[in-house]
C-alpha cells in the first residue's frame, strides 16, 4: 500500500483539501475500490479510538448510572448483611431438622446399598445416592441432577449442579452434591473449594464436608491432609467411625 | 449478522438511551448471578462489579457507535462476557480459576457465543488501535486527542501554539501514519 495514497485520505478525512482537489480526489474515489477500502478502514479505526480516546457527555452519563447501580447491587448488600444474616439463621435453623433427616435416610440407605468398590476413596465413600426433597423453582434440575447422579453419571449431574450452584451458593445440600460430583470428576481442589465453605458453615452437611474433603486428599494420595481432616471429625458425629476406621488404614 | 434480531435487543436500546429503569432491570436479573460465579472463582464482591460495568460498557459502545445487534438473549450473552473477561483478568494476576469450560456455566446456544466472539473481537481490535496510538509522538497524540473532542482547530492551535494551516497539515500526517502502523500490526499479528 501506498503510503502517499494514504495520507490523500487523511488530508480529504480531515478536510484539509481545496474544493478543486476534493472533487478530483471523490472523482476518483467513485472506481477506485482500494482506495474506498481505504476509507472505510479510515473510518472504521478513527471511530473505534474516538469511542475510547473523547468518550462523549452521554457515555459519561451512562458509565455513571452503571456506577450508580453497582453500588446499590453489588457493594450495598454487604451493608445489610447482618440483618439478611439473622433471618438467615431462624430459616436453617428450621431447615436443620429437615437436613438432618435427609442425611438420616441418605445414610441408612448407604448402609443397605454399599455398593463400595475398589480403593480406598471408592470403599469410603459416603452419599453415593442423592435425594431431592421439595425444593421449590429448581425442583426440576435437581430432581433431574439427582437421577444422573444416583445412575453415577457425575459429569452429567456435575454441569447441572453447577449451573444451580451459580445461582444457589449457599445450599449446603446442593454444595455437598455438587462437590462430589467434582471429586469424580477429578476436580479435587475446585471441590475443596466448596467443601471448605460447607465446613466453615453451621450446616448439618458440616461434618460430612469435612469428611469428603478428606477422601478427596485420599484420592490424590495424599495421606497427610487426609489424616488432618479427618481428625476434624468429632466423636458422636455419623461420619465419626468411618473417619476413625479410615484414619488407621492411612 | 443477517440473522433475526432478538428481542432482548430492547437491553441495548435501554443502554443506549440511559434507561434507567430497563438498566435497573439487567442488575436485577444478572448481578446476583455473576457476583456468585466470580466469587466463586475467587475474585471479590469488588471485582465482580468492575467486571460486570466493563462489560457493559462494552456492549453499550457497541451498540450505541457499531449498531450492535443481538441475535441472542441478553443473560446468556452478558454472563458470558464477563466470565471470559474474568477469566483474563485471573490469567493476569495467576489466580487459579475454579472453573474454565465455558460450557459448565449455563445451557448456551450458538447464537450466544457468536455475539459474545463478535463482541469481543471488536474489543481486542479496539485495544490494538489504543496501544498503536500510544506509540505515536506526544503532538501527534495531542492534536488527535483534540480533534477528536471535538474542540475549534482554531482554538486547538491557539493552545498549542501552532497555525491553523499547520494544525490541518499536521493533523492529517499524523492520523496516516496512525493507520500506517495499525495496518503494520494487523500483518504481525
Amino acid at each position: 500500500m501506498n503510503e502517499e495514497k494514504l495520507l490523500t485520505v487523511a488530508r480529504y478525512l480531515e478536510g484539509d483539501m481545496e474544493l478543486q482537489e476534493k472533487q478530483e480526489f471523490e472523482a476518483q474515489l467513485e472506481k477506485d475500490t482500494e482506495l474506498q477500502n481505504l476509507v472505510a478502514e479510515y473510518n472504521d479505526v478513527h471511530e473505534t479510538l474516538k469511542i475510547k480516546i473523547a468518550p462523549s457527555v452521554a457515555d459519561k452519563k451512562v458509565a455513571a448510572t452503571l456506577s450508580d447501580l453497582n453500588q446499590k447491587y453489588f457493594k450495598e448488600t454487604r451493608q445489610i448483611e447482618p440483618v439478611v444474616e439473622n433471618e438467615v439463621k431462624v430459616v436453617s435453623f428450621k431447615s436443620y431438622l429437615k437436613w438432618i433427616s435427609v442425611a438420616a435416610v441418605l445414610v441408612l440407605g448407604l448402609f443397605v446399598w454399599a455398593p463400595w468398590s475398589s480403593g480406598l476413596y471408592g470403599k469410603y465413600a459416603i452419599s453415593r445416592q442423592m435425594s431431592v426433597a421439595e425444593r421449590g423453582d429448581s425442583a426440576g434440575a435437581l430432581a433431574k441432577a439427582a437421577e444422573l447422579y444416583n445412575a453415577g453419571d457425575y459429569d452429567k449431574a456435575r454441569k447441572i449442579m453447577q449451573k444451580e450452584y451459580m445461582s444457589n451458593p449457599q445450599d449446603p445440600l446442593l454444595s455437598y452434591y455438587f462437590s462430589i460430583t467434582l471429586i469424580e470428576n477429578s476436580q479435587e481442589h475446585e471441590a475443596r473449594t466448596v467443601l471448605a465453605k460447607l465446613y466453615e458453615g453451621e450446616s448439618a452437611f458440616k461434618y460430612d464436608a469435612a469428611y469428603y474433603i478428606a477422601l478427596s486428599y485420599v484420592k490424590q494420595d495424599n495421606k497427610k491432609d487426609a489424616l488432618n481432616w479427618l481428625s476434624k471429625i468429632p466423636e458422636g458425629t455419623a461420619n465419626y467411625e468411618k473417619a476413625k476406621e479410615l484414619s488407621s488404614k492411612l | 449478522m443477517a440473522k433475526k434480531i432478538h428481542s432482548d435487543q430492547r437491553y441495548l436500546v435501554g443502554l443506549v438511551n440511559n434507561d434507567t429503569v430497563v438498566i435497573n432491570e439487567i442488575y436485577k436479573n444478572c448481578s446476583g448471578k455473576i457476583k456468585s460465579w466470580i466469587n466463586f472463582n475467587n475474585g471479590s464482591d469488588d471485582d465482580a462489579a468492575d467486571i460486570f460495568q466493563e462489560g457493559l460498557m462494552d456492549v453499550y459502545r457497541q451498540a450505541k457507535y457499531k449498531s450492535l445487534e443481538l441475535t441472542c438473549p441478553f443473560e446468556p450473552f452478558i454472563l458470558l462476557i464477563c466470565k471470559r473477561k474474568w477469566l483474563n483478568e485471573i490469567k493476569k494476576r495467576a489466580i487459579l480459576p475454579v472453573t474454565n469450560n465455558e460450557d459448565d456455566l449455563l445451557h448456551i446456544g450458538e447464537d450466544t457465543f457468536a455475539n459474545a466472539d463478535y463482541l469481543q473481537s471488536q474489543e481486542q481490535q479496539s485495544q490494538l488501535f489504543l496501544k498503536v496510538f500510544e506509540k505515536l509522538g506526544e503532538r501527534c497524540k495531542e492534536i488527535i486527542t483534540w480533534s477528536m473532542r471535538g474542540e475549534a482547530q482554531e482554538k486547538v492551535a491557539e493552545s498549542l501554539g501552532v497555525t491553523y494551516g499547520y494544525l490541518r497539515k499536521k493533523k492529517s500526517e499524523c492520523m496516516a501514519s496512525l493507520i500506517m502502523m495499525v495496518k503494520a500490526n494487523k500483518i504481525e499479528e
